[in-house]
């Protein structure tokens, strides 16, 4: 880009110069400066090469050459220079402006349509930053992801949530979160905006992420603030100039991610990137790849059937969603099993049934009925649907008297069940609200991708084949066939030999007369 | 139209860099073998790869699991057949040992036997895999599973414990399948039902002695489950909640031996326990006769006809005052039972009574013996299926792997003769430019000049 501006600023000053000459040359002269008028035309030609510009003639011959919307490059002798400047919204691109006494102007990248410039800017906006975005997008949902279903884990060394102060590391991955880039033109002493992933992201069944690849753009206008997809420009607002009403709407339309600061200053704008650096900036979280026994595989939490049990019932291993620590508050749990219930659970917790609704626990005495074979989840005070928390299945014919014990998994050195569930991230729905797997959404890149560049190599071709019309119908008025040309000259040559045929003929006409008076 | 020279230069100059680039494009799909050199050459196709690929991957891992699922499992198999080797031999010990004729030094160095056949059982039972952990420790791999806890006072016994737990480590070995790639130790060696798997029979004694009679029990057999079942969780009204169990207890009437069943559960601590309750009337009894446990109304204490739907055999002839109990089967261990086993074993037969009582307990212990041989079986074929089924899955991912390589082949391989073939034609068509090019610049008026 600054070096397709330089020629450009080059191009307009060679424009200038001429538009000068040819004025002067032609008020000398009172004639056409046709050398000097062919190569501005020239000049002009090779301009449109880098940025698509227009041009209108003066009444003294000179050119003005326009960019963009109508930006003014070159007006007769005078000529504005157009320089690469970072961007105001991102500080970290280039964007082209143009230098005038007041400064620099950005210009919208929207309108700098055409030749080379056009075409990077286009790329850019239309290809890379996607591109960067729905990586980043794949790389924010895998470490998300991951993340969270670790946090259901116990390492190697027995630790897990359910430690009370421990090295745990529930991060497997560590990435960063969404920038937001205050834009340089904000008033002063504006407040600074903070995104935040949504951590731990959704769990329904898996943990999935709801991110999008686009940017977001969060404006203030003093009375209500908007936060704009900049993609298909989707809008949440809302009144004052606090980004919670935001937020509240994020909850029920989710995108991902949460936004934080302080009241907005009117006319003060922000760019939320979610996903641009977490592909570049993904890592193995430096403590788990020091010492791989801090990854987390295995589950939290065992259970087993009492070994007094007189009855044939069974209790399956369980599984742990998100909150199982405050699930399982009075752990180790042992249930027992009388006239037709399962008592003994925790008082206050809430116990599910199959997902119903659950039932609260008010006393060790309190019972729930006893299914075999049914889907028995313990809930944590946080309400969430489908209920999360530790579920198991007690099955089988059980006597009175028969427990069933739930107990913290110590020294489970060979137990691989949340590894087991992190491997199986790599198929389930894991992005985009749960409806895609990893690799479906970098399949969706590649095919995107794909496409584009086929697009374009069509549209490539398709100018290509306009260009060569364009240029035969140009040849055929003003190039030269040398066989044309040959031709001539023997005509020309014969017309010449014919004349001083002519000629010679007369000289000796002439000769003989002369002669004759001697 | 009229043709400028620089046009016949250009053109033919344009259809020759076309030429040229469709014979690279070309010339690279035959070097790579590939139909797609970047994802634009077919978007969907390329997306679709990607998929397949994964797949494949992810089933060629799934492979992986299998062969380990299958050593793993194969080195529990051999552990369970040593095993069982190993119980079938006390088995026969022990049917050998109920032989009357045997003196008490014959039993001793039965008992001698059984010991080393213990330690074989233990040593079976704290095996380790190739890796180093403890193959029947659940899911804590680094932790010995069974050894002896410390000794309990007064009578120096200590008893096999086990430190492991219930988990099943699992392999993920399909793509909606996990398998078990281990037993558990609580399982396999803990959790033997005593008796016949739902109830267990011993002699309950004679006012603090042993039973006085020659009579013995057998180990009962049940006729219908869901009756035992219902019995002892709700039809049956029990006068305590723990220890839920009936006693068989004999008198001798005018008419000969008859027998009564009593209620002997017990309330739940701190309440005082309570006497038995009678909750049959009193039935003559003739030896090797099937006692039904069936108990009927006696008013007011216990008011109801409850069938248990089971039976037990008493043979020889009990006292007036023996008593024989009937109650729900616990775990017993299969080191419990050898341990028992060889105290029985080493004490010496000096009566009738201590003769009575060993018959008694021999059948006792043979019959948790079969209950544990049972139970290897049983986890030997639940092994031998889980490993039959690996072998229909490996050939089952070996034909999916083909389906998927066919699939990706289709996606993206090269048709090699339609790519030489269309080589062929572009390299026809460059030449027959380059020729005509060159015979076209050649032709001017000038060479006539």
């Amino acid at each position: 880009m600054k070096a397709r501006s330089g020629s450009i600023n080059s191009y307009a000053e060679q424009i200038g110069s001429l538009n000068q000459q040819i004025v002067v040359a032609e008020a000398a002269t009172g004639q056409p400066a046709n050398d000097l008028l062919d190569t501005r035309d020239r000049l002009v030609a090779e301009l449109n090469t880098l940025v698509k510009a227009r041009t209108t003639t003066n009444s003294d011959g000179s050119y003005n050459v326009f960019i963009g919307s109508g930006q003014q490059l070159v007006v007769g002798p005078q000529v504005m220079r157009i320089t690469t400047t970072p961007s105001s919204a991102d500080p970290a691109r280039l964007t082209v402006g143009l230098s005038t006494a007041a400064g620099v102007q950005e210009m919208p990248e929207a309108l700098l349509r055409g030749g080379s410039l056009g075409g990077l800017l286009q790329f850019r906006s239309e290809s890379l930053d996607q591109a960067s975005n729905d990586l980043g997008r794949n790389a924010a949902s895998l470490a998300l992801t991951f993340n969270a279903q670790s946090a259901l884990g116990q390492d190697l060394l027995g630790q897990s949530l359910l430690s009370s102060s421990s090295s745990f590391s529930p991060n497997f991955f560590s990435i960063p979160s969404p920038t937001v880039i205050a834009n340089t033109g904000n008033p002063p002493s504006s407040p600074t905006v903070s995104a935040a992933f949504v951590t731990p992201p959704p769990f329904n069944g898996n943990f999935y992420t709801d991110l999008v690849n686009s940017d977001y753009r969060l404006d203030s206008d003093g009375s209500s603030v908007t936060l704009t997809r900049l993609s298909d420009n989707k809008q949440w607002s809302g009144p004052g100039a606090d980004v919670a009403v935001i937020n509240v709407q994020l909850a029920s339309d989710p995108q991902g991610f949460t936004l934080a600061a302080g009241p907005l200053l009117a006319g003060s704008s922000y760019l939320v990137q979610p996903t641009r650096a977490a592909a570049t900036d993904i890592a193995v979280n430096p403590a788990v790849a020091a010492d791989p026994s801090l990854i987390a595989a295995a589950g939290p939490i065992r259970t087993s059937t009492g070994t007094a049990n007189t009855g044939g019932a069974t209790i399956s291993a369980g599984s742990v969603g998100p909150g199982y620590p405050a699930a399982v508050g009075g752990i180790p749990i042992s249930l027992v099993y009388q006239a037709g219930e399962l008592r003994n659970f925790p008082v206050g917790a809430r116990v599910s049934i199959d997902g119903g609704a659950p039932v609260v626990i008010g006393a060790p005495t309190d019972g729930v009925a006893y299914t075999s074979g049914a889907t028995l989840t313990l809930l944590g005070s946080v309400a969430s649907s489908p209920p999360t928390g530790f579920s198991f299945v007690v099955s089988g014919l059980p006597n009175n008297g028969d427990s069933f014990v739930i107990a913290r998994n110590a020294g489970a050195t060979a137990d691989g069940r949340n590894a087991l569930a992190l491997a199986q991230l790599q198929t389930q729905a894991t992005m985009s609200g749960q409806t895609d797997s990893y690799q479906q959404a970098y399949a969706q890149l590649v095919s995107e991708t794909g496409s584009r560049t086929r697009q374009i190599q069509v549209s490539a071709e398709a100018q290509t084949a306009l260009l060569e019309q364009a240029q035969a119908s140009r040849e055929s008025l003003s190039g030269v066939n040398l066989d044309e040309e040959a031709a001539n000259l023997i005509r020309y040559q014969q017309a010449y030999q014919a004349s001083a045929r002519a000629l010679q003929i007369g000289a000796s006409l002439f000769d003989t007369i002369l002669a004759l008076g001697q | 139209m009229r043709i400028s020279t620089s046009q016949i230069y250009d053109s033919a100059l344009q259809g020759m860099e076309r030429s040229n680039s469709q014979l690279l494009k070309l010339q690279n799909q035959l070097s790579s073998g590939r139909r797609m050199l970047t994802p634009a050459d077919d978007p969907v196709a390329s997306a679709r790869a990607l998929a397949v690929t994964q797949a494949r991957e992810v089933t060629a891992q799934y492979a992986r699991n299998q062969g380990h699922a299958s050593d793993r499992l194969g080195l529990v198999d051999s552990q369970l057949s040593a095993l069982n080797d190993s119980l079938q031999s006390v088995r026969s010990r022990v049917v050998q040992a109920g032989n009357t004729v045997l003196a008490d030094t014959d039993r001793q160095a039965i008992a001698i036997e059984l010991e080393a056949r213990l330690d074989e059982m233990l040593a079976i039972a704290n095996s380790r895999s190739a890796e180093g952990d403890y193959l029947f420790a659940g899911f804590q791999g680094a932790t010995m599973p069974f050894a002896r806890s410390a000794a309990t006072a007064p009578t120096g016994a200590s008893a096999v414990a086990y430190f492991g737990d219930d988990g099943q480590r699992l392999l993920q070995v399909s793509s909606s399948q996990q398998m078990p790639s281990n037993v558990a130790g609580s399982d396999l060696f803990m959790n033997i039902r005593e008796g016949n798997g739902l109830f267990s029979t011993a002699g309950g004694g004679n006012g603090g002695l042993a039973n006085q009679g020659s009579g013995s029990i057998d180990a009962g057999s049940v006729l219908d489950h869901q009756k035992w079942q219902d019995a002892i969780n709700t039809a049956f009204p029990w006068q305590g909640t723990n220890n839920r169990s009936l006693q068989v207890v004999f008198s001798s009437g005018t008419g000969g031996t008859t027998y009564q069943l009593f209620d002997v559960s017990t309330p739940a601590p701190p309440s005082a326990p309570l006497p038995p309750l009678a909750v049959s009337d009193v039935r003559p009894f003739s030896p090797g006769q099937a006692i039904p446990l069936r108990t009927t109304a006696q008013p007011p204490a216990a008011p109801l006809s409850v069938d248990f739907g089971a039976q037990v055999v008493i043979s020889g002839q009990p006292a007036a005052g023996d008593t024989f109990a009937v109650r729900p089967s616990a775990n017993k261990s299969v080191f419990q039972t050898m341990d028992e086993l060889i105290a029985l074993l080493r004490s010496p037969l000096d009566s009738s009574t201590a003769r009575g009582d060993f018959a008694s307990q021999l059948q006792g212990h043979l019959s948790n013996l079969d209950q544990a041989l049972a139970k290897v079986s049983r986890v030997q074929s639940t092994v031998g299926a889980h490993l039959q089924e690996l072998d229909s899955l490996s050939s089952n991912a070996a034909a999916l792997d083909i389906q998927y390589q066919q699939t990706l082949s289709n996606l993206q391989d090269l048709d090699y003769a339609q790519a030489i073939s269309n080589f062929t034609r572009q390299q026809v068509g460059l030449e027959a430019a380059q020729k005509s090019f060159v015979t076209i610049s050649g032709l001017s008026l000038f060479n006539y000049l």
